[in-house]
């Protein structure tokens, strides 16, 4: 991620000194921490996927057997593209308004898009459960206002899923992209304007490819959360929304089957993996051109 | 460069007319800051115009008011002859250096160069070789493929002039465009800047703090002050005959002798010193006996003599001590105390020039028509 902000086309010039040369002992700690928390179990997964219950790749013939494995993940990536591209389109012009407002009204702004980051996830789930449930406000409203005479069901749609997890993630992607959007020099655009571009090329040309780098950042960050989401999808979804993690925490709880737990776990790592790697291929690709 | 006149990139001669008229423009800022009251200007076609003036005088606001990016009060802004007050940016055809280059940092060198041309859907072809020319006219042939970041401060400069004149606009804007670069990079630039625009017969206003710099470029300088033009002319005409003594101190350097009028008529004025001394001058507005009066010397016009050699004349001629000797290269500053008032004199140093050193008693002399002589404001 590291790697998508620095793509970017602000030209900072690196600082050929270090501050001072033990800074990196300061990392230690954290790099250890990582270590025993992330490397470990993601080995001990890997391991178990291979070898519980007998060693050999039955676990994953299984998957390749029964398609709905397959199924699951193809739909939780599809879930991950249209939420991530949800969540960009309605974040972006948050970031962007923050970036022009005046200093406290920004601030105000930002402050407010937090608020919902002291509650949990599974306290704004509950939440938009009571607002758009048979009973909720949503439907009471409506029938109040006369525009419905029976109460409509909301929940259990793909849909109220996917609202649900744009409501959740958009902090996640509107802080990159302000902070990205900050970088740029916004006599930049006067310049494009001065020299003939009209005030969507200026955008087209000039403001959107130096987004980009804040743009990826966050939508790499939303687009791996989503992968592994299955709160949102188990309370507001349908049975049609299984998640591929759901399917996971059901191997793991419900049937004991760790071996097979680790097989799926290690594919959606890969897939995870892949994804991120192309994203920042074309991030790359995107700032060198 | 002949396939230059083909395109029409190149000199087409002095043209004449007005380009750029500026009436009475003027802006103010919610916070009640007024930065233009009431500026009128006139830039002749192929022409290089500067604007001088004190940081935060309206220089900056002047320009954005003609670039179109910001917009008058009140006033109108007339580029050949078709009132653009109300056109957006984009449909102005000016182009503009920016003090920091404003290079787009994801572009290549081409690419920035390049961009005017495409925002006006040129040919493919055209734009190459236009492009290329323009490269070649500010000797970047070589760095077309890099990004702004990969070039030197100079490099960048000379990039950010060739886009803003790649597309021929009628007039070129720029704002302290040599602010960032050191001294010795300045005058080359400076030079080179001439040369363009008298090649390319540009038309050009021109921002800068620094009034050598003005001098050295202009055809015409346009001293700002408080969101006005006080006065506006050749450099030559401006360091002789400045109107204010707000002019006079801003345009090169100056010496002023405070004192009285004692007597003025047909141009010509006397002026009592403090110390009872007189001073025959020219004035520079009509003034009444009796008035407080400046008077402007410029220090290379005062003569220095030994005291005991001291020029047969009576008028002018002031007694005092050298106080301090600035070695300057070409030429020496002595600064001189006449008993309460200093002054400061420049000395080309020539062979035959005498020396003199810190203590020594001298006699300045002046003549009368190098004495302007102000009301003090
Ligand atoms: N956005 C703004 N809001 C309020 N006041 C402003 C704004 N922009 C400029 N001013 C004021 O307008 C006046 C003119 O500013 P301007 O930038 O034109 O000065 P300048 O002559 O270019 O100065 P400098 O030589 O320092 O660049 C100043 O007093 C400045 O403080
Ligand atoms: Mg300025």
């Amino acid at each position: 991620m590291m790697d998508v902000a620095l793509a970017g086309g602000t030209a900072q010039p690196v600082p050929s000194q270090r501050l001072f040369s033990g800074a990196g002992l300061l990392a230690l700690p954290l790099i250890v921490l990582l270590a025993v928390v992330y490397v470990c179990p993601v080995g001990v997964m890997l391991a178990d996927s291979f070898t519980d219950p007998q060693p050999g790749l039955q676990q994953y013939q299984r998957m390749i057997e029964h398609p709905v494995y397959l199924q699951v993940l193809a739909r939780t990536f599809r879930l991950a593209v249209v939420v991530t591209a949800a969540t960009a389109i309605c974040g972006f012009p948050v970031a962007y308004y923050c970036t022009i407002a005046r200093p406290a009204v920004a601030r105000i702004a930002l402050g407010l898009l937090f608020v919902p980051f002291w509650a949990s996830t599974v306290v704004r789930t509950y939440a938009l459960m009571v607002i758009l449930g048979r009973t909720g406000i949503l439907n009471g409203a409506l029938l109040w206002a006369g525009l419905i005479s029976r109460p409509t069901q909301f929940l259990f749609h793909t849909a109220t899923v996917q609202l649900a997890m744009v409501q959740i993630l958009l902090p996640f992607f509107v802080l990159p992209v302000y902070a990205g959007l900050r970088t740029i020099d916004l006599s930049l655009l006067s310049a494009a304007e001065g020299l003939g571009a009209p005030p969507w090329q200026v955008f087209r040309r000039i403001y959107l490819p130096l987004s980009l780098p804040g743009l990826f950042t966050g939508a790499l960050i939303v687009f791996v959360f989503c992968f592994g989401f299955f709160i949102t999808p188990t309370l507001l979804g349908g049975r049609r929304d299984v998640t591929i993690a759901m399917v996971i925490m059901a191997q793991f709880e419900g049937q004991l089957d760790w071996g097979f737990g680790a097989a799926l776990s290690t594919v959606l790592l890969a897939c995870t993996l892949v994804a991120v790697l192309m994203m920042l291929r074309v991030a790359k690709q995107d700032s060198n051109r | 460069m002949n396939m230059a006149a083909d395109l029409g990139f190149s000199g087409a001669g002095v043209r004449s007319g007005t380009c750029l008229v500026l009436d009475r423009l003027t802006r103010s800022y919610p916070d009640g800051t007024v930065a233009l009251r009431g500026l009128s200007l006139s830039v002749p076609a192929g022409r290089i115009v500067s604007l001088l003036g004190p940081s935060g005088s309206g220089k900056t606001t002047t320009l954005k008011m003609i670039a179109g990016f910001d917009k008058p009060d009140s006033g109108s802004i007339t580029l050949a002859g078709r009132d653009i007050s109300r056109t957006p940016p984009h449909m102005r055809d000016i182009g503009m250096v920016f003090q920091n280059y404003a290079l787009f940092p994801h572009m290549s060198v081409f690419d920035n160069v390049a961009f005017p041309l495409r925002m006006r859907h040129r040919a493919r072809r055209d734009i190459e070789t236009v492009v290329q020319e323009a490269l070649a006219l500010v000797e970047l042939q070589g760095v077309a493929a890099r990004l702004p970041r990969q070039l030197s401060g100079g490099q960048q400069q000379r990039v950010a002039l060739a886009r803003a004149i790649v597309f021929r606009p009628q007039l070129l804007l720029m704002d302290e465009p040599l602010g960032a670069l050191d001294r010795q990079l300045r005058k080359s630039v400076q030079s080179e800047l001439k040369r363009l625009q008298r090649q390319l017969d540009l038309t050009v206003v021109y921002v800068t703090h620094d009034q050598e710099e003005a001098m050295f470029l202009s055809d015409e300088i346009a001293i700002v002050q408080n969101g006005q033009i006080v006065q506006c002319g050749a450099p030559a005409a401006l360091y002789d005959a400045p109107e204010s003594v707000f002019v006079a101190g801003f345009l090169g350097e100056s010496n002023f002798l405070g004192g009285t009028l004692a007597e003025a008529g047909a141009g010509r004025a006397i002026v009592t010193l403090p110390d009872g001394r007189q001073m025959r001058g020219r004035s520079a507005a009509p003034m009444s006996a009796g008035r407080a009066v400046s008077v402007l010397i410029r220090p290379e016009k005062l003569q220095v003599h030994v005291a005991s050699r001291a020029p047969g004349r009576e008028v002018n001629v002031l007694a005092g001590r050298i106080d301090l000797v600035n070695f300057l290269g070409g030429a020496v500053e002595y600064e001189v105390d006449l008993d309460g008032p200093r002054l400061t004199a420049r000395v080309h140093l020539r062979a035959s020039a005498a020396t003199f050193a810190v203590g020594d008693p001298v006699v300045l002399h002046v003549e009368p028509q190098d004495c302007l002589v102000f009301p003090t404001p």
